[in-house]
Parts: structure tokens; sequence; C-alpha cells
């Protein structure tokens, strides 16, 4: 049986890139991305289980009053009697399927566009780019701020918005990946045997480009998520009672010194799984870039 | 040398002409997003009422007129500088603006300062001894820095450095018991020096502290990961040895050469600084009620104040487009390879 | 006069796989005024060895042996006087100019850091007519001072590494692979003005490239590297008429048989230098391959006069 799994692996690609990361899981880039890798994978888990995870209902008074973190109320509870701990538990949710909404969304809008401009080029390439420039060299936040401004709270609008925000990273990417790839060998090959334009993209150009997808996630799945918790500081993202860390953390901030730990849990979960995403994509930088791989000889 | 200088005169007059239309994109993108989007602002303003003042505001607004007639009246207004009235202050935007942005100006250079000097610290520490302890410890410090929300940063500050400890004034740019001084910058650290007001000029600072600690210390993740990946490569270039070959000092070769062109790459990429320290800037004014655009943007959407919003956006674009051409011009006098 | 006396030379790569041994006991002698070839694929440690000379090799690196140059030994030497030495008793020029000037520095900048880092009083006057002198004998019209690296084509920023190289007036130039990167006609242009340079001069060159035409062209001594060894020293005539060594035969038929100047011909792989092949090195692909040569790395013999191999073929 294990034979079996490890022949499959070796053929597969997905097979390479995991020999590859098995091999550098003594390596600082290696553990960088195990362990961002584990600490993602904790949160998901407690986020779909919370139900069973959460000590309490999010949402139950029971306590009678804010309560510093105790050992039956980890985090402490809020004004409302509620558990803190079971609310941030539950807070796992809202950026997890945020996040993986707008990049599902980002992609599927910044990617086959990005894929044709760059695989077109001419004037409509050129003016894409202005385009797409433009709108990634304004603030985030602040563009953020208008969409949702506009469209109004709720889970998928922040999804969207924030895929508006980060569709223009994957277009840029993609974009100038196919431009590159497109100049190189086996492209020009392809072409000279005639074979048609789609072919020579879905078979020569797509495989290729689409190894820049996972990193560009990892890239902007930390800001993604620190959008986000700022759209809900701000009031702009969700309605008021769901428990979301973002929220949590704006909802308590008027009253930091009666109760520190309403705003300290939900933010430190933040950092968290922000910090683990970026370790990801920073360990994958480290691995995948040869540039600043350590010249040990010559 | 005179060759040099046509090259970047002819650098900077093609970078203008660039402005243009990434300029009329903003505005363009800003335009059908807050006037021409589906649901009309009104309706998102007053939620689902309609009826009379709904009506009447959306006359005022122009709503009713044929969609390209809204567009140039837009940009008509923009060009002359009228961004309309706030609904709730009744204000011209315009003015508004223009007094709050000495507020954003002060706190982004401050924190520019802070992000700059506490990044390179850390990028250099990180890149001159790689792999080794101190290196981990530096960048597990920048990822920690980076990717902490930045309003949860600003009320731990306050929680530490103003309520518990009380070093540093928190809310707000001066103390009630000050007045401010007569304006000549806008920026309250500068006008008390210019006025010789030596106590308010202390409490400015005081005031400005924490704010310019909690976006630069954010933002000085940020520049390290910069620094850090940019001397690892330049650390490695082989100009980099062949001076070390002609027996060049090391720190020499550090400063003049590794250093300088790493520095490179870091300015290039001060436009995505500045786009992250702007968004920064709306979050840390918020948590510490500092009067600037950020927070105006802020009270805007909490009063549903759309024009005010609007105007603050189109500020803010062309302040991006601004610094962003002023930064491209600053590279290329840096980097005689960019102009030719 | 022996100018350069390298005896017994090691230098070693720490590496995650292992420490990488680059060059093994290695002996070389230059003298006053003379080229000496250094000769070998890539990879086989030649450029090591050159930079081991100017000890700029990195931090990964160990040596161990003697360099005795200029009255030290620049293995033991401290930091500070060997940077004495570089770029003043010694010069390097590397192979790819295209990358080794500052980008952010004009011409004008090299050669003031340089002149000010070994005379830290020169006044800026005297530091200019200097470079004039040089940059007029490299063929650089000095009114491009003021111009930034990328305003050159790759040959005159060669010539502008040579300039510096020569500001003053080194005693060894070490020219590690010079002319690879240029084209045929900037390749003989640079080596020519080498050669004049070295006449006018007295130095010492180790000239180090895979192109064993340059070597017949421009050298008088020749060493040939094969997996960090020297496998055979001679005169370059010598060497030419007579190869001793059987990877010296392979070279030279390679250059013979093809009329190309490259050196591909040889079957089989050039060997990785983390886990070399035991015995002599060269065994998997010397057609002469005896039994013993699988056990001990040769000796090195003096078979002929001002000959050196190490190759069982030739016993003591
Ligand atoms: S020692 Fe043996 S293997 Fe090595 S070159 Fe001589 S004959 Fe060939």
């Amino acid at each position: 049986m294990a034979t079996v799994t490890v022949g499959f692996l070796r053929r597969s690609m997905m097979g390479r890139a995991v020999r590859v990361f098995l091999g550098e899981s003594k390596s600082l880039a290696g553990v960088l991305v195990w362990g961002g890798i584990a600490i993602v994978l904790f949160f998901v888990f407690i986020a779909v289980f919370a139900p069973w995870v959460a000590p309490f209902d999010p949402n139950a008074t029971v306590e009678t009053t804010a309560l510093p973190p105790s050992s039956t109320h980890w985090f402490g509870t809020n004004r409302l009697g509620q558990d803190i701990l079971s609310r941030v538990i539950w807070g796992a949710r809202i950026p997890l399927t945020v996040v993986a909404l707008s990049a599902a969304i980002a992609l599927a809008v910044g990617a086959p566009v990005g894929l044709l401009s760059g695989f077109y080029g001419g004037a409509l390439d050129r003016f894409l780019v202005l385009v797409m420039d433009s709108i990634y060299a304004f603030p985030g936040l602040l563009l953020a701020i208008v969409v949702a401004a506009v469209i109004g709270p709720g889970v998928v609008n922040v999804s969207l918005v924030i895929a508006f925000v980060y569709a223009p990273t994957y277009f840029r990417v993609i974009r100038n990946h196919v431009a590159s790839v497109k100049e190189q060998l086996f492209v020009e090959a392809a072409e000279a045997l005639a074979l048609s334009r789609t072919t020579v993209l879905s078979r020569y150009i797509l495989p290729s480009v689409a190894q820049s997808i996972p990193v560009i996630f990892s890239v902007s799945a930390a800001d993604a998520i620190l959008t986000q918790a700022g759209l809900s500081f701000l009031g702009l993202g969700l309605p008021v009672d769901i428990p979301d860390w973002g929220l949590e953390v704006s909802r308590y901030a008027g009253l930091i010194r009666e109760m520190w730990w309403g705003v300290f849990f939900p933010g430190l979960m933040i950092i968290i799984l922000t910090t683990a995403l970026a370790f990801i994509s920073e360990g994958l930088n480290d691995i995948l870039n040869p540039l600043l791989r350590r010249r040990e000889t010559r | 040398m005179p060759r040099t200088q046509a090259s970047l005169r002819a650098y900077v007059v093609q970078r203008l002409l660039l402005t243009g239309p990434m300029v009329l994109i903003l505005l363009t993108l800003v335009f059908y997003f807050l006037r021409a989007a589906p649901g009309d602002p009104v309706g998102a303003i007053l939620g689902e009422h309609s009826g009379p003042l709904a009506d009447s505001i959306r006359r005022q607004l122009g709503l009713y007129d044929p969609l390209y007639v809204q567009y140039v009246d837009y940009l008509r207004r923009i060009f002359t500088g009228d961004m309309g009235n706030s609904i709730i202050t009744q204000h011209s935007v315009a003015a508004d603006i223009a007094q709050r942005l000495p507020a954003t100006i002060e706190l982004t250079v401050a924190s520019m300062f802070v992000a700059v000097l506490a990044g390179m610290l850390l990028g250099v520490v990180s890149a001159t001894r790689r792999d080794r302890p101190a290196d981990v410890i530096s960048r597990l410090v920048a990822a920690v820095l980076y990717n902490t929300p930045i309003f949860w940063f600003g009320i731990i500050m306050q929680l530490v450095f103003a309520v518990q400890f009380r070093w540093f004034d928190s809310g707000g740019r001066l103390s009630a018991q000050f007045a401010i001084p007569p304006r000549v910058t806008g920026l309250y650290t500068i006008d008390s020096l210019v006025a010789g007001h030596f106590r308010t000029f202390i409490d400015a600072v005081a005031h400005l502290i924490l704010p310019a600690l909690t976006l630069g210390l954010v933002l000085a993740g940020f520049f390290a990961r910069l620094v850090r990946a940019n001397m690892l490569q330049s650390l490695q270039a082989d100009y980099v040895e062949a001076a070390r070959a002609r027996g060049i000092r090391p720190l020499d070769v550090f400063y003049r050469h590794a250093l300088k062109n790493a520095m490179v790459p870091v300015s290039t990429a001060m436009g995505l600084t500045f786009a992250i320290l702007m968004s920064g800037a709306i979050l840390t004014e918020s948590v510490f009620s500092w009067e600037g655009i950020g927070r105006y943007i802020f009270t805007a959407i909490s009063n549903r104040d759309y024009p005010a919003l609007q105007g603050a956006v189109v500020y803010y674009a062309l302040i991006m487009v601004f610094l962003s051409v002023l930064i491209d011009i600053f590279n290329a006098w840096i980097d005689p390879r960019i102009r030719y | 006069m022996t100018l350069l006396d390298i005896e017994g030379l090691n230098v070693s790569y720490a590496s995650r796989a292992g420490p990488i041994r680059a060059v093994i006991s290695a002996d070389l002698k230059i003298e006053a005024g003379q080229t000496l070839g250094l000769v070998g694929e890539s990879g086989c440690g030649k450029s090591t060895l050159g930079k081991a000379i100017l000890r700029i090799l990195p931090d990964t690196a160990t040596v161990t042996g003697s360099i005795r140059f200029a009255g030290l030994d620049l293995v033991t030497a401290e930091e500070p006087a060997l940077r004495k030495i570089r770029g003043r008793n010694a010069s390097l020029i590397f192979q790819d100019p295209m990358t080794r000037l500052d980008p952010l520095m004009t011409v004008r900048h090299h050669f003031l850091e340089l002149i000010r880092a070994h005379e830290p009083d020169a006044d800026e006057d005297d530091a200019m007519k200097r470079t004039r002198r040089v940059l007029t004998a490299v063929r650089i019209p000095p009114d491009r001072l003021d111009q930034f690296p990328h305003e050159f084509s790759g040959g005159m920023r060669q010539r502008i590494m040579i300039a510096l190289a020569l500001v003053f007036n080194p005693t060894l130039l070490v020219a590690d692979e010079p002319t690879t990167s240029l084209d045929v006609i900037v390749e003989a242009q640079i080596l020519q003005l080498l050669d004049s340079i070295k006449n006018e001069f007295e130095m010492g060159v180790l000239l180090i490239t895979h192109n064993l035409g340059l070597i017949a062209e421009y050298a008088e001594e020749m060493a040939v590297m094969y997996a960090g060894h020297i496998a055979e020293r001679g005169p370059v005539r010598d060497v030419f008429k007579e190869p001793l060594h059987p990877y010296t035969k392979g070279l030279l038929d390679s250059v013979i048989d093809l009329e190309t100047r490259e050196l591909h011909s040889i079957p089989g792989q050039p060997p990785d230098l983390l886990q070399p092949p035991s015995g002599c090195p060269f065994h998997p692909r010397c057609p002469s391959a005896m039994p013993v040569c699988t056990g001990a790395f040769p000796p090195t013999t003096r078979p002929r006069r001002d000959r050196t191999v190490a190759c069982y073929l030739y016993p003591g």
C-alpha cells in the first residue's frame, strides 16, 4: 500500500512539490512553510468544527457580566456575559470564508483576463495594464471602503470587495508571467508548428502559469485577512451581531480600560493567522526563488 | 553631465504625460463606484427610504441627469476644486479636507521616519547575519509587525503606554490646555516651533509619538522584508566582490556599494509603501482620534456622508498619483539606468 | 625572480551536503614578467584558485597551505595587510565585465574610491591625473569619466576594469576568464592589450581560461587543472608538443581534431566535486586507466626538465 502511494507520488507534479518540501523540512524555509500550514489548518479545523470545539454558545449569556480570563473562561467574558473564547472560535469562520471566497473570485476574474491580455498583447493589453496598475497603486483599504460603502455589508459582499482589491495582483502576476513565457522557445516552436492559439495557450502556457497561483494566493491571503478585519473595525463589513475578530476588537475598543481581554484575544488571533500565512509565503519564496539562495561555491 | 541632465528632464516629461491617463482612470473608477453602481448611493445612505427627502437629495446630486452629463459635470467640478458639500457639516468638502490634510501629512511623515529607521535596521541585521539567530529573530519580528492589525496595535499601544505607564498622551493632536499654534504649515510640531511655543511643541510631539510608532512599526515590518531581500542580492553582487578585490574597506563596500544598490528596488517600491501607509493612516487616525483625512473618511462612513467620502477618496487618489510621480522622478535621479 | 609561490594550497567550501574540495594541494609558481596559463573545464576549481590568491573567497571557504607573495604568506596574513595588497600589489579582473562595475557609480568615482582606499590623502587632481593615464593606456577616452557603466559596451567595461587594475602598477595580475563573455574581435584586442601592458609594467599574469588557444598565444608557462588537482605543469611549448597527462592529451586532441577552441569532446562528465571519484579523479574518463588508478591519488613526479605531472603512467 505504502509503495503504491509512493509510486503515485513520484509520478505526479504534486508529488514532486511534496518531495521538494519534505526535503526542505529541516531548513528554515521548510520549517516556515510547514509551521504555517499547521497553524492555518488548526484554524480551519476550529472554524469548521466550531459547534463542537467551542465550550459555550457564542451568543448565549453564560455569565452576568464581563469577567477577566479564568479557568472556566480562558479569554474572559464580555459585558453581555458571552464567552470570548467561544466567540473567537466562531469568529475564525468569517476571515477564513472571506479569504477563500475572495481568492476564488479574484482568481476567476484576474487570471483569465491576465492570461488573454498577456497572450494577445496589443492596445487592449496596454489599456488593461494601465487600469490594473492604477487600482493596484491605490491604497487597498481605501478601495475596499469605497466598494463596501456601495455594495453594503455581508460575508459574500465583503468577499467581493476583497476580490476587487486583489484581482489586479492576480492579473499583474499572471499577465507578466504569460508575456515572458510567450517569449520562450517552446512556445515559439509550438507556433512554428502552426498549432492553434487555443492549443498553445492551454497546452503550453497554462500549465506553466498555473504554478504562480499558489504563490500569489499565499502572498495576498494575509493582506486579505487584514483588509477584512480593517473593514469590520470601521463598521463596514458585517452585521453587528456576528462573531468576527475585527468586529470584536472594534466593539470593545472603547472599553479597553475596563476589559482589555475583549480586545486583546481577537486581535491576537488575527496576528497568529496572518503571520502563519506570511510564513508560508516567505518559505515558498525562499524555496522557489533560486536567486536568493546562498551561493555556496564559485 | 549635460547629457544625463537632458535625459532626466525627458524622463520627467514622459512620466508626467503618463499621469494624465492614470488620474482619469482613478477618477472614473471612483465615479462609477459611487454614482453609477447598482442601488444608487442615496438609497444606500438613507436605507430603504424614498420619498421627498431622498428625491431632493437625488436632485441636488444631479442623479436624474443622464450618466455622461453627471460624469462630465463630476470631472469639471474636480478640476475646479469643487467637491460639493458635506451632507453632515454642510461645509465644502474641499475646505474640510484642506483643513485636515496637514494632520495626515504630519502623521505619515513621522511614521515613514519610524518605518525607514526601524525597517532598515531590521533588514540590514537580517541580511548581514543570514540564517543565524539574529536573522531568524529579525525576520520573525518583521513578519509579526507587518501582519499585526494596525487598529489593534494602536489600541494596545494606548493601553500600555498611555493608560498603564502614562508616558505619552493619546487621542487628538494636542491637550486641551494648549492653544493651537498659529497656522503656518498646519503641522503642529512645526508651527509651535515657529511660534516659539516650546511647551506646545512638547505636547504635540507627545501626542504624535504613539500614532507614529503604531503606523511606523507596522510599516517597518514591510520595509525590513524588502531591505533584507535586496541586501541579500546586492551583497552577493559581482561588483561587491570586485570592490573587495580592489582592497576597498568592508564598511565602505557595505555602505557605498551593497546598501546603496539595495536601496534602489526599495525606493522603487516606495509607491506601494505609500499605498500601505495611506491605508494604515485611515485606521491609525480612527484609533487615535487624529483629525486627518483618514478620520474624516471614517466619520463620513459612519454618518453615511457620501459627498464627503467621495471628495476624500478623490483627494487621496490625487495625492497618491502625485506621490508616485515624485517617487519615480526621485528614482530616476538615483538610478541612472532608469532614464534613457 | 619568483613573484608568486603557491605550495600545498587547499580550498574547501562548507555546504549543507558536506565539504566541497575545490582546490587540493596545488603547487604553482609565477616569475616576474611571465604569464602562467591555468586551464581546465568549468567547475574544476581554477576560479577558486584565482580568488584564493587575493583571499576574497566567501566565508564558507577554508584555505590552507601557503601563498607567498610580496614578502607575505597570504594564507596566514591578517585582513588589513591583505587589503593593502588587493588592488595595489595584486589585481584581479573577472569574466563578466557587465556586472563588475557598480551601476550607480560613475567611472570617475570608481577610480577615486580605489585611489582613496589605498592613499587616503591623495588629492583629487592628482588622482584624476593618474586615472587619465591608465584610461589612455587602455584606450578609453578620458572625457567619458563622468558616464555610468551602462553607457559603455562590454569590451569597454573590461578595459575600464583593466585600467582599475593598473592604477597602482601591480606586480601580479590575475585575469579570470577575462574575455569569455566578449566577442572574438574584442577578445583579441583585450588580450593584446594585456600582453603589451604586461611587458610595459613587468607584471606577472595568471591567465585563467578554459580556452587552450589563448594559452598557446599568450602564456609562457601553463598548468592544467582537473577536479581541484594540478594535473600537469610545464612550459607551454613543451606541453603542447608532448602532453604527458592523459587529460591534457584529451584536451589537445579535442582542439586539433575539431578545430574548435572549446573543451567538450572528452567523453564522460566532469566530476562532481562533492563526491569525486576515488584515486585519480580522471580515471572514469581516462583511456589509459589502470587498476592502481582507483586506489590513491597519484604522486606528482618530474619526468622531464621543468615538467611535473600527477599520473601513474609516470612513476618517479
Ligand atoms: S593516473 Fe591513471 S587514471 Fe589518472 S590520468 Fe593517469 S592513467 Fe589516467
